[in-house]
């Protein structure tokens, strides 16, 4: 047998695209989307056996569907094109009789339903099954009208006197091609059961997402982390399939009460450990619950290349950058994002401490009579053994927060040295640091 | 024996050679071949303080905890600040846990350390500090990590002596030198070396009836604790730019 003979395609025709991908990719990993949205073609070839025959399975896809709430019909043939003409007209449908290939239907009648005797095809709820082999015959009695042939086309068949595929099939190919053209080869082909058009996988959509419903609604962490995992690491084979590890990744939890939690994760770096992953969604979910218990989840990873980082012969290794992102952000989960990350020297004109300075932030409020300081801190209060200043200082009156000050650096007698400030304007005196 | 008592200057004028080799044994100019063997398989970085760096072997120990010991404006800020500056001009990664939001970049940047190089965490209370310091060690890559307990608004917390294990743990597992500053001792027997700091007297410049001028601050670091070398010290080391009162004027 050659190639051809082995081909086994499954088509869904239905309403919602992107339920119907998902269906479809839970069955077969060769996914194609035709240009219209319309249909979606699985190969199927060695699916049959996990059902027990490919009637199981097509009922099986029918099932899967139904379960998720919505309809879908399912053909499978051995061409493209006759699979989605069996999933179409295959049972209780309206064929038209003419029309073009905009879709505007003069007539419809009754479609005679595909040949299901003498085992040409199976059938059931929702779905056709052409037996191998057997494309021909199964498409035999249905009118042309259901390639949508355009309506000079359409007519010139009328006159030959061409009403079905069965009879279309039986014309010399070379023939259709010199008055029909490529479109009429094809159909001709499709009718003859000749459709060799391979079936191009669809890459997988931008940002996979997996999605889990719960049957009882978790409150509690660990239980939703391990559900959690699971998603995840779906989400992350799926990424790693095409070569991308998570840039980011969205976490929607679908609550009890009917509302949703949305939490999304930007590592600094694209990581592809799942583990990591998950430990900075434990940090993020027990740093702030949600706030009823989860009936179901959706991870949607957001692709980002991996990146490679050439190591310097001259310098030392630094933190690994996966690594690196992880710590990053877990330190953020921790302290906050605004309290993790590289020193800014402030850009603005400041005396420069002439010995090491120990900010304090805010300053501190003391009292000072050029004598002994006092303030909160009993560390800080005593008599000064020396003084000096004032140096002054004063910016900021571009803005709308001018100040003026007049600097001091002080001894005390307990031995710490300080740097004191009287702010000009309220006569106010602050520690500003410690030299240490 | 023959070397020392042979050379010139100011080892040749010692008198007692017993007080001779005390005090050259107290400073490190003489090891024995044990203590040579070690340090010459142990990585260290380097201080920058010369005297220092002969006592400790080369610098401070990788792979341990380093305790920087003194009171109020005894120089740890200066002597940490000079770590990191020698530590990022090699080009490696530092991180500062910094509970007190004291850390001046500016000036830090001034004395030589290179802030792309440096990771900045503010916990805002001391245990978060620790667990920090947990995370940047687990992380590993990181050439110093300075824990900075020389909190003065937070003196009311708990120790966390108990994370002093796992924190040791970590520096040796990813090679880093844990600087941990407080004004009394806290890691214990887990620290390699503990750092005595005092401050000398102040340098302060200015002819009298004039302007004073905060310029220097002299440092005595000794070491207090060490199971790497021997205890020993001070040696002396001055903090403060030359430069004096950059930007500053009298009033």
């Amino acid at each position: 047998m050659n190639d051809r003979a082995c081909r086994r395609i499954a088509c869904l025709i239905g309403e919602d695209l992107p339920a119907r991908l998902e269906l479809a990719r839970a069955f077969s990993p060769w996914v194609e989307v035709s240009a219209d949205g319309a249909a979606i073609w699985l190969d199927v070839r060695g699916c049959a056996a996990l059902h027990h025959d490919e009637e199981g399975l097509a009922a099986a896809l029918v099932a899967g569907a139904r379960r998720a709430g919505w309809t879908v019909r399912v053909g499978i043939a051995g061409s493209k094109g006759v699979a989605r003409l069996v999933a179409e007209w295959g049972r209780g449908r309206d064929a038209p009789e003419g029309g073009d290939e905009r879709g505007s239907i003069s007539a419809r009648k009754q479609a005679p339903e595909p040949a299901t005797a003498g085992g040409v095809c199976g059938a059931g709820e929702g779905w056709v099954v052409v037996r191998p082999g057997r494309d021909r015959e199964a498409v035999a009695g249905l009118p042309v009208a259901v390639l949508r042939p355009s309506r000079e086309a359409a007519e010139t068949l009328r006159r030959w006197g061409i009403r079905t595929l069965g009879q279309l099939a039986a014309l010399p190919r070379a023939e259709v091609a010199l008055r029909l053209g490529a479109a009429g080869t094809r159909w001709r082909d499709l009718a003859a059961g000749d459709d060799d058009e391979p079936l191009v996988p669809t890459p997988q959509p931008d940002e996979p997402e997996e999605q889990v419903a719960l049957e009882d609604p978790l409150s509690e962490v660990e239980p939703l982390l391990f559900v959690l995992r699971g998603a995840i690491d779906r989400v992350a084979a799926r990424l790693a399939a095409r070569g991308a590890v998570f840039g980011a990744v969205v976490l929607r939890l679908r609550l009890e009460s009917g509302a949703t939690d949305d939490r999304s994760l930007a590592p600094a770096v694209p990581l592809r450990d799942v583990a990591a992953i998950l430990a900075l969604f434990r940090v993020s979910i027990e740093s702030s619950p949600p706030a009823a218990a989860v009936t179901g989840l959706t991870v949607r990873g957001i692709p980002a290349a991996a990146r490679s980082f050439q190591l310097s012969l001259f310098e030392p290794a630094g933190p690994a950058p996966q690594q690196l992102a992880v710590t990053l952000a877990r330190l953020a989960a921790l302290v906050g994002c605004e309290r993790v990350g590289t020193p800014l020297a402030p850009d603005a004109h400041r005396s420069a401490a002439p010995l090491a300075l120990r900010l304090l932030r805010p300053p501190l409020a003391a009292r000072w009579d050029g004598r002994r300081l006092e303030t909160d801190d009993p560390r800080l209060r005593g008599a000064a053994v020396r003084a000096s200043g004032p140096w002054k200082l004063r910016g900021g009156w571009w803005s709308e927060r001018p100040f003026e000050r007049d600097y001091y650096d002080v001894e005390l007698s307990g031995g710490a040295l300080l740097r004191l400030f009287r702010d000009v304007s309220t006569a106010a005196w602050f520690v500003d640091g410690i030299y240490d | 024996m023959e070397a020392v008592n042979g050379s010139k200057g100011p080892v040749a004028a010692e008198r007692d050679p017993q007080a001779l080799l005390a005090r050259l044994r107290r400073e490190g100019v003489l090891r024995t071949a044990l203590e040579v063997g070690a340090y010459g398989t142990r990585p260290v970085l380097p201080t920058g303080v010369e005297s220092l760096d002969r006592m400790l072997g080369g610098g401070l120990p990788r792979g341990r905890i380093v305790e920087l010991v003194g009171p109020l404006s005894s120089g740890r800020t200066a002597f940490l600040w000079q770590v990191l500056a020698v530590a990022t001009a090699r080009g490696e990664q530092t991180a500062l846990i910094d509970p007190a939001d004291a850390f001046d970049a500016a000036a830090a940047a001034a004395a030589g350390v290179a802030l792309e190089r440096v990771l900045w965490v503010r916990p805002g209370r001391r245990r978060d500090a620790f667990r920090a310091a947990d995370l940047v060690l687990d992380a590993g890559g990181f050439g110093v990590v300075a824990l900075d307990l020389t909190d003065l608004r937070s003196g009311g917390e708990a120790r966390g002596w108990v994370l002093w294990p796992r924190l040791s743990m970590r520096a040796e597992r990813s090679a880093t030198v844990l600087l941990v500053l407080s004004e009394r001792r806290e890691a214990g027997t887990f620290a390699a070396i503990a750092l005595g700091l005092r401050r000398g007297s102040p340098d302060w410049v200015g002819a009298a009836g004039s302007p004073l001028l905060l310029e220097r601050l002299d440092v005595r670091i000794e070491i207090l604790r060490s199971k790497v070398g021997r205890p020993g010290g001070p040696v002396r080391w001055t903090s403060g730019s030359s430069e004096g009162k950059h930007g500053r004027h009298a009033a």
